[in-house]
């Protein structure tokens, strides 16, 4: 059971729900108590008064990578768990925000609100945003009281949470009722009675104005713990009850401004148009939720089933994202040739991540004359967030946006977020629901953006695979022969379509056909047979290539080979080898590296006569730069250093070379003077060109995405045999102002 | 399924603001926002208006221009969002203020200016040697106008020009942006042809000029609209904060033989110049461009009654709809016009209804297949999978990345020969219809 106790900021709420947790306690329940409110003084008196660390607080100072649950989850009386969110000092951040984030976290690090007997939220104030709204949402919160005193902004506050509990009251009445923590015998009660007649909730339980309250903080305890004989105390006992004993949950109806003031203050009689009701009549049980997938919500039994979450590296380090998660889920999304994305947000932020997309389409019809449709014209449509859905919130018009999806007759639909949508706290679940109800034969996903809010462009992509393009997989589906499908390759990349031919050539040459590219160039149909293919190969075995493979070992249970596409001759030895050897063909295998190896040597010897000799120092940010060094060596040339620098989408350096040159990672590139100097190369190699070099010198660009395949790395021995004859500085370079 | 729409990667106002501070060739743009906002905008505000020696990362390796030379930022994350950006808007300033910079404003991406963060406190608590503005909302899904013109009117109400001797014969520049594809041969070739009637271009504004010359802005004798579309608001701006007149072509930008004179025309009268040396310009370029089309039309019959499509703002729309059909014969098949001036939109319903082309109006190109299309690369590159054949020529960013070694216009006479070369070249390999060909 979870609770969330709502009212406004001041009347008492932190009090009342300290002692009905410890009611609770007392009963022998399990009771977890979240505060939801900056002030982060929701469990005090659970806790002693013993300041504990809030959750906001814990993930700011500690790397994702090394977050603990147990860090942020403090024992309190009777056992009872408590949590905090914390927040910004007033005047500054978001608030509304915090309350997501640390739900957010709570989710990541894996707190099973099931495991507990009663769960209470306790909820800072009024619902003045989506962030504050959030223990409102289906999954959070099944029951709601909320908390009144007899003024008027108390029960204006408490009139406007009832709109909020509206808002959110899609699919199934939550409120239980009112719960009066009086402010004495001289105020007017009838006042709450009106109210509450007027909105059809029972008053739960009337909390009297008591000194004992004050001297059980004093004593930095509830009164149940102080004081367990008193009357006060046998209240919570009775309230604790109730929530145990009674489900009877009510619609919720509220009063619109005038009528409040003159009908509950004034005791003028209310017509029964004033009073809005729950228009909303299918009612379902309360407490029930659909997760994002479609699926029930998960049972404590089985949270051991929890899928492994993947982090980019620049999220589990904590390091500045490079990019957002949004950006890096669209560019994934629309490369489902039948989908349609839905962009929840401002148009800037469509247009900003696609062009990205655009960047490399253009690229490739330049270059290759090549179109792909997902790469010059993606199929997405931007809800174009204007400035009156961020105050008044945008499910509305996503629902709107959705059903413009839906008129295009996707095979799926994708609903990707952007930061103002996270930071206002639109629930876009709500909107998936209702485009589901609709279409319930078209999939509508959900995919975890936030903008930059849940993560960097990489996390972007780890998500749309994850959670968007793999929820399409058919597990039914059984693996077929001399079949596979390709993990991970770069839809930014330039070369990722002339890279898949040259595999795909090869493949073919050994009888195996291409399944699913996960996820490039592909469609829901592709997808949905993707454990057809009896052996999945990553393009890459860098960081996300890494991630891939897990997911598809973890996840799916489907085997992967350890090789990724390879560049240059050595590589492509291998994994022919690697893969002929999965699917018993061997002997093909060695027929296809023979075929090349005679023209891969009779190419060596056309540029060597150039080369040999020459040394080399390379610079890059890509941390497999073998595929270079074979080439170099193969063509006699002195490999002097290679210098690895930091990078936001890598972070590990291999070499089958480790004694033939000199290598450097996490490169200070203050030092690359003073290696030039010692070690006057002939030709440097980067991913940019250098400026302001100590001395003239060859340098010549390397791609971040080597071409793949045997002659990967001899593409650029034609290059440099030619380059190292030119001028060593073009006259051009004189020019400049 | 097959859509073939680009207008929702059409960017808004977010990066109007931006390109307009960025236009200003001493002034930066300092992002408060995620890393996300930064790196498009970093690319095509050097692309559009170099200023950069290197594009190597290395040497922009320092905090907040990750990688680039242009626009640095904040780099705002989820914690950022809850606690506020306090600290590393107290660190950027002055590293951004230690460039050199003539002003620098600052913007806040959309999901910042949700937070509330006080920018106008962060600048004047760094107390910097360096003007600043503040622009804490730029707007959500407004058009990128909107957000141009918001960025120009803060630039002038943090600068303040004074009042100063008008230069003779002076106007400035309103409505050109560098995010216009064709913003430097325009300003170029503007340039040339009222210089050659003896007027002077005072100030582009925010299209390649000084934070000085924004300074100076009263110098000019009368203020002359390129777009309508970005200087809507800028034009009571104008007149109620430096007592300036601005000038609006009822015909809309100078794009075409017939819209440039008249252009021409009208700031001449105003400024009380003769117009007949950019008006003798004019009819030199078009007995050439009669002698090359004469040739063409010779043998293909073409341009005449060739198909044609346009995506433009309206100030764009409205006198190449107008040229084409009337100067070249084309036949306007589908108009997509995004915003405009209401008298200018009206122009362009006016002309397509006396034409007999009421559908062409906001018409879906791939289904008119037009044989020419004028519009952005994304637009021409996503036609292009429909199949059909057409001559594609970009007048708006995104573009396709060729790059222009003598800066291309599509306004002014040098405008007019370009499009009218693209036209044919491009025609020239269409085959008409069979039964139509003579020997």
């Amino acid at each position: 059971m979870k609770i969330a106790i709502y009212g406004k900021g001041g009347i008492g709420k932190s009090t009342l729900s300290a002692n009905i947790s410890a009611a609770l306690a007392r009963c022998g329940k399990k009771v977890l108590q979240i505060g939801c409110d900056p002030k982060h003084d929701s469990t005090r008196l659970l806790t002693g008064g013993k300041p504990v660390m809030t959750a906001l607080d814990y993930m700011k100072t500690t790397p994702v990578a090394l977050q603990r649950l147990d860090r942020v989850l403090h024992r309190g009386y009777g056992g009872i768990v408590c949590a905090e969110a914390g927040g910004p000092e007033p005047g500054v951040g978001c608030a509304g925000r915090g309350i997501l984030s640390t739900f957010a976290l709570f989710e990541r690090l894996g707190l099973d609100m099931n495991a507990f007997d009663v769960v209470i939220y306790d909820v800072l104030g009024d619902v003045v945003c989506g962030g504050f709204a959030v223990p409102l949402r289906r999954q959070f919160a099944d029951r709601v009281y909320v908390v009144t005193s007899e003024e008027f902004m108390a029960l204006y506050a408490a009139n406007n949470i009832l709109k909020g509990v509206k808002n959110f009251d899609d699919g199934g009445h939550r409120l239980s009722g009112l719960i009066l923590n009086s402010r004495g015998e001289d105020e007017d009660r009838q006042s709450v009675e009106r109210f509450a007649a007027a909105v059809q909730l029972p008053i739960c339980k009337v909390v009297p104005r008591s000194d004992l309250f004050r001297r059980a903080e004093r004593l930095e305890k509830t009164v149940v713990e102080a004081f367990p004989d008193a009357s006060e105390a046998r209240i919570f006992h009775d309230l604790a009850r109730d929530i145990l004993e009674h489900h009877e949950v009510h619609p919720a109806r509220f009063l619109d401004d005038v009528c409040l003031e003159s009908g509950i203050f004034n005791a003028h009689p209310l017509s029964d148009e004033r009073i809005l009701k729950q228009s909303d009549t299918r009612s379902r049980a309360a407490g029930t939720f659909v997760s994002p997938s479609g699926s029930s919500a998960r049972k404590s039994s089985d949270i051991d089933d929890r899928p492994p979450v993947f982090l980019s590296k620049s999220l589990l380090n904590r390091e500045p994202l490079h990019g957002c998660a949004f950006s890096g889920a669209l560019s994934t999304t629309t490369q489902i040739t039948d989908a349609v994305t839905v962009a929840h947000g401002p148009r800037s932020c469509t247009s900003i991540a696609g062009q990205a997309i655009l960047s490399a389409g253009f690229r490739l019809l330049a270059r290759n004359w090549m179109l792909l449709p997902g790469q010059v014209a993606p199929a997405v449509i931007s809800s174009d967030m204007d400035e009156s859905q961020v105050i008044y919130g945008g499910s509305a018009h996503l629902q709107e946006t959705l059903e413009r999806a839906m008129a295009r007759h996707p095979g799926v639909v994708f609903l990707l977020t952007t930061c103002p949508a996270g930071v206002i706290g639109d629930d876009p679940l709500a909107a998936v629901r209702e485009i589901r109800h609709k279409y319930p034969s078209v999939p509508v996903i959900p995919i975890t953006s936030d903008g930059n809010l849940q993560g960097d462009y990489m996390q972007g992509v780890i998500n749309a695979c994850m959670e968007g393009a793999a929820a399409l997989i058919d597990k039914t589906v059984t693996p077929e022969p001399f079949c596979v499908n390709i993990l991970g390759e770069k839809n930014i990349a330039f070369n990722t379509e002339t890279n898949f031919t040259t595999m795909t050539t090869l493949l073919d040459e050994l009888g195996i056909t291409v399944n699913c590219r996960f996820v490039r160039n592909t469609s829901v149909g592709r997808l949905k047979n993707f454990l057809k293919a009896s052996l999945n190969l990553p393009a890459f075995t860098d960081y996300l290539g890494r991630i891939m493979v897990n997911f598809v070992r973890e996840t799916l249970k489907q085997p992967t080979a350890e090789l990724p596409f390879p560049v240059g001759f050595s590589e492509t030895v291998a994994w022919i080898r690697e893969i002929s050897g999965f699917f018993g063909k061997n002997q093909e295998g060695e027929e296809l590296i023979e075929i090349h190896r005679a023209h891969y040597d009779h190419m060596i010897a056309g540029y060597k006569a150039a080369l040999e000799g020459k040394r080399l120092m390379i610079i890059t940010y890509i941390h497999n730069v073998d595929w270079m060094v074979e080439a170099a060596f193969d063509l006699g040339m002195v490999v002097a250093k290679v210098c690895i620098l930091n990078y936001s989408q890598d972070n590990r350096f291999i070499t089958r070379y480790p004694d033939r040159f000199e290598v450097e990672t996490d490169y200070d590139p203050a030092k690359r003077d003073d290696d030039l100097r010692r070690l006057e190369p002939d030709l440097v190699l980067g991913n940019y060109t250098p400026k302001n070099l100590p001395f003239p010198l060859h340098v010549d660009i390397i791609p971040m995405c080597p071409d793949a395949g045997f002659y990967g790395g001899l593409a650029f021995a034609r290059r440099w045999a030619t380059l190292i004859k030119s001028p060593v500085v073009e006259g051009w370079k004189h020019d400049g102002i | 399924m097959t859509v073939y729409d680009a207008s929702h990667l059409a960017p808004d106002s977010l990066t109007g603001a931006i390109a307009a501070i960025e236009g200003v060739r001493d002034a930066a743009v300092l992002l408060n926002g995620p890393t996300g906002c930064k790196f498009y905008h970093g690319a095509v505000c050097e692309n559009q208006l170099p200023r950069a020696d290197s594009l190597d990362p290395l040497y922009y390796g320092e905090e907040f221009y990750f990688g680039q030379p242009r626009v640095p930022v904040t780099y705002l994350d989820d914690y950022d969002y809850v606690f506020g950006a306090t600290a590393k808007l107290e660190k950027i300033l002055p590293v951004v203020a230690g460039k050199g910079h003539g002003l620098i404003g600052v913007i806040n991406s959309p999901g910042a200016a949700l937070i509330g963060d006080d920018l106008l406190r962060f600048i004047d608590g760094a107390a910097l040697p360096v003007p600043c503005v503040a622009i804490e909302n730029t707007g959500f899904s407004r058009p990128l106008s909107h957000g141009f013109e918001q960025a120009v009117m803060a630039m002038f109400s943090t600068l303040s020009p004074r009042a100063c001797d008008k230069k003779r014969r002076s106007i400035n520049l309103l409505g050109l942006s560098i995010f216009h594809r064709y913003w430097e041969g325009n300003l170029m070739e503007l340039t040339r042809l009222l210089g050659a009637c003896g007027v002077g271009v005072n100030a582009a504004v925010c299209a390649g000029c000084s934070v000085s010359d924004l300074e100076n802005i009263m110098a000019a004798q009368v203020n002359v609209v390129v777009h309508g579309e970005y200087a809507r608001d800028l034009l009571p701006f104008m007149k109620q904060h430096f007592d300036m007149e601005t000038l609006v072509h009822p015909g809309g930008a100078p794009v075409g033989f017939d819209a440039t004179a008249g252009w021409i025309k009208m700031v001449c009268r105003t400024l009380g110049v003769s117009p007949d040396p950019a008006l003798d310009l004019i009819r030199q370029a078009r007995q050439r461009s009669h002698q090359v089309l004469n040739r063409f039309n010779a043998l293909t019959g073409l341009p005449k009654g060739a198909g044609f499509a346009v995506e433009a703002d309206a100030s764009l729309a409205l006198p190449l709809t107008t040229w084409l059909y009337d100067y070249l014969g084309m036949v306007p098949v589908a108009i997509r016009v995004d915003q405009g001036m209401p008298e200018q939109l009206d122009s362009i319903r006016a002309f397509l209804h006396r034409i007999d082309c009421c559908d062409a109006w906001q018409a879906d190109m791939a289904t008119a297949t037009p044989d020419v299309v004028l519009a952005s690369g994304a637009s021409i590159a996503s036609l292009r999978l429909a199949g059909f054949p057409f001559v594609g020529i970009e007048t708006s960013l995104p573009s396709l990345g060729y790059m222009h070694m003598i800066p291309r216009a599509d306004m002014g006479v040098e405008g007019a020969l370009y499009l009218v070369e693209q036209i044919i070249n491009g025609l020239s390999g269409y085959s008409l219809p069979s039964g139509s060909v003579s020997a």
